[in-house]
Parts: structure tokens; C-alpha cells; sequence
């Protein structure tokens, strides 16, 4: 449960100044900077909240995203991880991992001309590895007993 | 394998640590240089996506996995044996590493050559001049940000304020690569 608040509270922060200015702010806004060292968030790739660019780009926002429901979902349904995990050690971990994979061939892929990718559909990429890397590593999150 | 061959070798974790980090701060930094270099040199195209961004796109995911791929080098070369705390402690140490070698490295460079710092921001003047509909108060607004980004308080603050992130992202891809490939510490 405090790991599902740290990542909400994460992802509140992705949302970026829009939350609470009315005009959009400069550059170097502790939003933008916060996340820039993962993130390039160019405008034309990034999702506007309350019409203020948001801090990290539709990607980013999706694996921002993953990683709060994927807390949650735990956090909530302890169960269904517990089976999958039981059923096949790292089965959940691999998936995070090809997640990642498919983002990779998916940003090659767009930079080739081979397709063109869209904000929604670079943010559900990225929601996808999120939610699996963080229910593949959330026993990290467990209390010792 | 004896009890001994597993013990934990901090010293050899930490110089694993260590040269990651300086790996993929050099590369970042060299990276982000370089497609600099290039913004001043091309046209002005009008569109956000220039060659700094595509730079941008590479170095998110250099310093993103650098955690990932360390914590991979440490289980296979020093030890096998990892818990998820260890493999978070990784996490923390390459990002700091990789953001004390890239402000380092910045700022030799910002000296070898003065006038990147001038370049760059003439050049993204010049590329927001050519995007429609950007008014003037805007790219006033985004040299005056350059400009403060380019000194030494800038850059500081910069690092500081985007480590706090970079460290989250390690730990992250730490915890994935313990759980990939280190065996589980029962103690």
C-alpha cells in the first residue's frame, strides 16, 4: 500500500504544472527538470494537461501510469501475483522485459518510416511494461515480517 | 562452490558500480555534446524534433538500464548472490555516478569550448523562429531558461533536481535485473 502511494504520488508529479498554474511556465520548471534526465518530453510527443505540457512524455506517462496500477493492482489483489508468480518464477519479470523490447522496435521502427506511432499508442506501449515491471519486482515492496 | 566463494565482495561490486556509471555518464554526456553539435551546424528545421531529441530518446534509455545492466555484471562477475536491497543500493549508487561524471564532463567541455553554450541557444532560437504561431515572449522565456541552464548554479540545480528521478528509474531496473538473475539471499 505505500509503495501504491509512492507511485501515485509519482505519477500526480507527471501530470506536471498544469495541476496548478494557469499559464504555462518556462522551460526549467522543476517538473520538466525532474524528469529530464529520463525523459526528453519534446512537445509534439507529450500530452497537455489543462492546456500546460505534461512533465514527461506519452510514453513515459504510460510506464508512469503501469507502475501505479501495477502497485495497486498488488496492493489490492495480492492473489492473482502470488498465482502467477508460483505458477512460473519470472514469468512477470521476462514480460516487464519484453515490454521494454517491444518499445525499443517500436521507437526503431518509427524512426525507419516503417509505421507511425501516436501519442496513445506510445503511452499504452508504455503502460504495458510499467504495470509489469513494477508486479514483477513487488515483493521488493513487501514489509519484513 | 564453498560458502567463502559467495561471500559478498562489496569492493568489487562497487568498482563494477563505478565504471558502469562512468560508461553510461560518458556516453549520455558525449551523446547529448554531440547532437548539440549538430543542432548549431544544421539548418533550422522548425520542428521540436531535431538531433538533440533524438539524442534525448538514446540517452533516456542508456540511463535508464544502466542500474539493469549493472546489477546483470555484479551477479555474474562478483556474486551471485543478491537481495532485493543490494540490488537497490545499486540502483542509487550508478545514478549518482552517472550524474557527478555528466556534470563533470559538461562542464570541462562548457570550458574547452566557450561558445557551445552561445551556439546551442542561437541555434534553438533560430529553430523556434521557423515553428509557426510560437510567440516572442516564448522564446525569450526559453533563452533566458537556456542561458541560466548553461552555468554552474544551472547545471547544479539541474542535476540535483533530475537525480532524485534518475535514482527512482535505477532502482526500478535494479530490482528487474535481482529478480532476473540473482540468486536469492535466504539469510
Amino acid at each position: 500500500m505505500l509503495a501504491a502511494g509512492f507511485f501515485t504520488l509519482l505519477w500526480i508529479f507527471t501530470l506536471g504544472p498544469g495541476l496548478y498554474l494557469p499559464e504555462p511556465p518556462r522551460v526549467n520548471h522543476w517538473h520538466y527538470v525532474a524528469f529530464s534526465a529520463v525523459c526528453h518530453a519534446l512537445p509534439e510527443r507529450t500530452y497537455l494537461y489543462d492546456g500546460i505540457q505534461m512533465a514527461v512524455n506519452s510514453r513515459c506517462f504510460g510506464i508512469f501510469s503501469g507502475l501505479m496500477w501495477g502497485a495497486w493492482l498488488h496492493a489490492l489483489i495480492p492473489i492473482f501475483a502470488g498465482w502467477l508468480e508460483n505458477s512460473r518464477p519470472k514469468r512477470l519479470a521476462w514480460m516487464a522485459l519484453g515490454w521494454f523490447a517491444i518499445q525499443v522496435i517500436d521507437v526503431a521502427g518509427n524512426q525507419l518510416g516503417l509505421w507511425t506511432n501516436t501519442l496513445d499508442s506510445r503511452a499504452f506501449l508504455g503502460f504495458g511494461f510499467g504495470l509489469f515491471l513494477l508486479y514483477s519486482i513487488q515483493e521488493a515492496f513487501r514489509l519484513p515480517t | 562452490m564453498t560458502d567463502q566463494e559467495f561471500a559478498p565482495s562489496t569492493g568489487s561490486s562497487f568498482s563494477v558500480i563505478l565504471l558502469y556509471g562512468l560508461i553510461f555518464g560518458i556516453l549520455s554526456t558525449v551523446l547529448q555534446i554531440a547532437m548539440g553539435y549538430v543542432q548549431i551546424n544544421s539548418e533550422p528545421s522548425g520542428s521540436f524534433f531535431g538531433p538533440t531529441a533524438i539524442g534525448g530518446v538514446v540517452v533516456c534509455f542508456l540511463t535508464a538500464f544502466a542500474g539493469f545492466l549493472a546489477v546483470r555484471a555484479i551477479v555474474k562477475e562478483v556474486n551471485p548472490v543478491m537481495s532485493f536491497g543490494q540490488g537497490s543500493l545499486v540502483g542509487v549508487q550508478i545514478a549518482l555516478v552517472i550524474t557527478v561524471t555528466s556534470v563533470a564532463l559538461s562542464q570541462v567541455w562548457y570550458l574547452i569550448d566557450p561558445g557551445y553554450a552561445d551556439g546551442f541557444i542561437e541555434s534553438t532560437i533560430a529553430n523556434m523562429e521557423k515553428m509557426p504561431g510560437v510567440p516572442d515572449e516564448a522564446i525569450d522565456s526559453t533563452v533566458e531558461s537556456l542561458q541560466k541552464q548553461f552555468t554552474l548554479t544551472g547545471v547544479l540545480q539541474t542535476a540535483a533536481i533530475s537525480a532524485v528521478v534518475l535514482i527512482i528509474v535505477n532502482v526500478l531496473t535494479s530490482l528487474l535485473a535481482v529478480k532476473l538473475f540473482a540468486q536469492k539471499d535466504e539469510f
